[in-house]
């Protein structure tokens, strides 16, 4: 660019041009300091300088001081709006801020003025990546791959824009492409391989099955992920149903790892037999010989058979894992409580079990119970079998028989942890919460150092209404403020369960500040997840991670329909809307009404009082930083519709919605409802 | 079916010094305070839990006496020795014994013995059994039995 082309304002002599120069590789290599001294200097002869100004903003968010910064960004762009720089600035702000869309709007201003900028490009190309903007990414990737062709992820990147579109057969071809740019192929490089199986993947999805198998074999020998080329190969087999070549195909991944579902399914299905109960069990019994430690293989057929057949394989099943001790016993089994007929059987099985257990319970102090050499004779199979009746009791909702079992369990060994946590699980679905957490707390003290016993024990404190021994619970096991709460990390550590319980106990105890506080805590966590994947969408692309990246891209589509989300969004818009139809006013009314002059007074005293508690704990519960720890603006709301359309939001977007969730329309009417009503007070008022 | 068993021993740690405390008020008479058990944790080897298939089921916990004169040696005391019921005939208590007079000759410790209430022959005779003698009656010395109970010093001389 020559200097007639500059802008007077933007002009600097050389000797300051040199110093801006400086400025950006100190900015580049985060010397921050430094960068600040240079654009001082130049800001002394040409305080209206808009690059330096921009700069010397930009720098300073990143010191901690955001808000002198954005206004000097500001400040810098007014005094040059053609300079790609402070668009650039700007947008690097915005995304610092994770606020995407004016960021990429920048970047759009700065490409304006610098059509032909990688670097500006490249950052507009992440966030359309973050958007969802494939077919802006398909045009940014465009202009980078044609001024830089000789840079692989430039191609990759390209690919993925027309993969993201459906556009197969473009994706494949730049992938193509760039494998001919190459005079020979790298070889035992796990990024050139990554490549290749993402090019393989692109053609299966084309649903060019056979093209896709034939370049999978041709690149065999360069791919370094060999169990990904075997997994490839047995699906495009069994999808193209070149069995006999499938079956072996499987055989050969179950070698390497009897415990994956999706190859034992993947054999029934290359054997054609799907669908024939007989063959199957043959197959199963096959297996578990030729597999004794794979539990897959004894527990698939659990889910097919029936009558005695099943009744059989479930008693070996049981009996094998009770003689063990395997503590999840009744969790490996709980899927087929789906059935009730299995139920019944299982029960069956397991009481037959315990009668041949010749383990007398009440100690014979020395004396073995005999020579019977038929039964088991071991106290802990005796003690896991009731334990698992006991489980299983409690699961088909038999509370009393359940407990009765779990008594005996803790009779016979009250230094197991499990029997005392099972107790506490039978008393909480009997609803005897305060009893509950009791066992639970019984439970821990055995064992301090398990953090997951510790974890339920607080959780079952928070189910009782134990406000403050709940958290000094979980604090055993985090790292605590000045006061030993370990509150603030748990917000740090996005421990989602205790939010959303802690959420959920606040407001059972009317403390609805505090409880939208957690659960807008909790939707923090998830939108910070949204936003974390931004750097992956360059360093993936770079590192030729695709297979990978893909996945991470499909996986966040589906983040606020998980259920850890959903159900601390329900909690809140929950809230917001009773806190609408129960307005603050109505809300004290209801508190007083029934209620004598005198007593009234009482109660305002009390109320009082409490608050004067409240305002002196707050003290101690504080988290550092927060000048609202009681979330009293989120009481006071005046926009409670609003809020909970925030969190509603999300999941109205998201791809996988289940029908029942209708607090859209539970929110919609109630937008309607109020706009109704102002537009009528507003006549009321003109009239 | 040959049982499948496996016991272990293990040491006593702040965070499990509660199965400590529930093997005791499970299986002995007496109770012991907050001060003794957290005692127990300074104790070293004199202190061990069992471990039944990865489950505790025992426990013992000693104390080491030093003489207040130099014509006596130093013994080291048993106070309590407890393995829950249904774990009783395979050799729990024996180990944690064992356990015990082993470190006793690695400390040069010459003798280890315990109170044994009269009327409890099961115990007599196990101790008897894992190589203990009958010493003197201490008439009296469980206090806060009615009547008081009488007990037997229960000692092993070691080499």
């Amino acid at each position: 660019m020559s200097t007639a082309a500059i802008p007077k304002a933007r002009y600097l002599p050389p000797k300051e041009a040199g110093s801006f120069r400086q400025i950006l590789q100190l900015y580049e290599t985060r010397q921050y300091k430094k960068a600040l001294k240079v654009a001082d200097t130049i800001l002394k002869k040409f305080p209206d300088h808009g690059e330096t100004l921009a700069m010397k903003g930009l720098i300073l968010c990143f010191s901690e001081k955001k808000e002198e910064g954005h206004e000097l960004i500001k400040k810098g762009l007014r005094n040059d709006l053609t300079s790609f720089i402070c668009w650039h600035v700007y947008g690097l702000f915005y995304r610092s801020e994770r606020n995407f869309e004016e960021a990429a709007k920048c970047y759009v201003h700065a490409l304006k003025y610098a059509p032909d900028n990688t670097n500006i490009l490249r950052d507009l190309a992440l966030l359309q990546c973050q958007m969802r903007n494939w077919e802006g990414l398909i045009t940014s990737r465009k202009s980078i791959l044609s001024q830089r062709p000789n840079v692989r992820q430039h191609w990759t990147g390209l690919a993925l824009g027309y993969h993201m579109v459906k556009n197969y057969e473009l994706a494949e071809n730049i992938l193509s492409k760039y494998e001919e740019t190459l005079k020979e192929p790298p070889k035992e490089d796990y990024e050139h391989s990554e490549l290749l199986l993402y090019k393989s993947m692109i053609i299966f999805e084309s649903g060019n099955v056979s093209r896709a198998l034939e370049y999978l074999e041709s690149i065999a020998d360069q791919v370094t992920d060999k169990l990904s080329l075997m997994e490839y190969r047995a699906k495009y087999l069994l999808d193209l149903e070149r069995l006999p070549e499938a079956v072996k195909a499987y055989t050969k991944l179950l070698r390497r790892n009897p415990d994956n579902k999706e190859y034992f399914l993947g054999l029934e299905k290359a054997l054609g037999i799907k669908d024939d109960v007989e063959k199957k069990k043959a197959l199963y019994q096959a297996l578990a010989k030729q597999y004794k430690y794979s539990d897959l293989a004894k527990s698939i057929p659990l889910s097919f058979l029936s009558g005695e057949d099943f009744r059989e394989a479930v008693r070996s099943y049981i009996v094998g894992l009770l003689s063990r001790g395997v503590p999840s016993a009744f969790v490996n089994l709980k899927p087929l409580y789906a059935d009730e007929a299995k139920v019944k059987v299982i029960e069956e099985v397991a009481l037959e079990f315990l009668k041949t257990l010749t383990h007398a319970t009440n100690g014979t102090n020395g004396i073995d119970s005999g020579p019977d050499m038929d039964g088991d004779s071991t106290p802990t199979t005796y003690l896991w079998t009731i334990y698992y009746l006991a489980q299983h009791y409690s699961k088909i909702g038999e509370a009393d028989l359940a407990l009765e079992y779990i008594t005996k369990a803790i009779e016979h060994t009250p230094t197991l942890v499990e029997v005392h946590m099972v107790r506490a699980k039978i008393l909480k679905r009997k609803g005897d919460l305060v009893a509950a957490s009791e066992s639970m707390t019984t439970a821990r003290e055995l064992d301090l150092q398990d953090r997951f016993v510790n974890t339920k024990a607080a959780k079952y404190l928070m189910r009782a209404g134990k406000t403050d021994e709940a958290v000094n619970v979980v604090s055993l096991f985090t790292k605590n403020d000045a006061h030993g709460k370990g509150v603030a990390d748990l917000h740090e550590m996005q421990a989602i369960w205790f939010l959303t319980e802690q959420g959920e106990m606040f407001n059972r105890l009317g403390k609805i500040g505090l409880a939208l506080k957690r659960f807008e805590a909790v939707k923090k966590i998830f939108d910070d997840r949204w936003g974390d994947q931004f750097d992956y969408h360059q360093y993936c692309v770079r590192r030729g991670t695709m297979r990978a990246y893909v996945d991470l891209v499909q996986w966040e589509e589906t983040l606020y329909s998980e259920h850890e989300y959903t159900r601390a969004a329900f909690d809140a818009i929950q809230t917001y809307i009773s806190l609408y139809d129960t307005p603050k006013s109505a809300r004290v009314a209801a508190e007083f009404e029934g209620l004598t002059e005198e007593e009234r007074k009482k109660a305002i005293k009390k109320a009082k009082r409490e608050r004067a508690k409240l305002n002196k704990k707050s003290e101690t519960e504080k988290i550092a930083n927060d000048d609202d720890p009681f979330g009293k603006s989120l009481e006071n709301t005046t926009t409670p519709l609003e809020m909970a359309e925030q969190f509603w939001k999300p999941i109205a977007d998201s791809p996988v919605k289940d029908p029942s969730w209708t607090w859209g329309e539970e929110i919609g009417k109630r937008k309607e409802h109020s706009a109704a009503r102002v537009e009528s007070e507003t006549i009321d008022n003109t009239a | 079916m040959v049982p499948n068993i496996k016991i272990a021993l293990d040491d006593l740690t702040v965070n499990n010094i509660g199965v400590l405390r529930r093997i005791n008020n499970v299986v002995l008479p007496t109770s012991y305070s907050d001060a003794w058990y957290k005692d127990s944790l300074t104790v070293g080897e004199l202190a061990k839990l069992a471990y039944f298939n990865d489950i505790p089921v025992g426990a013992i916990r000693c104390s080491l006496e030093t003489p207040s004169s130099h014509k006596d040696h130093t013994r080291i005391y048993i106070m309590t020795l407890s393995v829950l019921s249904p774990y009783r005939g395979y050799g729990i208590g024996r180990k944690l014994v064992d356990h015990i007079l082993e470190y006793a000759k690695k400390i040069f410790v010459k003798e280890v013995y315990c109170h044994v209430w009269v009327e409890n022959e099961d115990a007599l005779s196990w101790y008897q059994h894992i190589g203990f003698e009958k010493g003197e009656l201490v008439p009296g010395y469980y206090k806060k039995m009615t009547p008081a109970g009488d007990a037997y010093i229960m000692k092993k001389i070691l080499e």
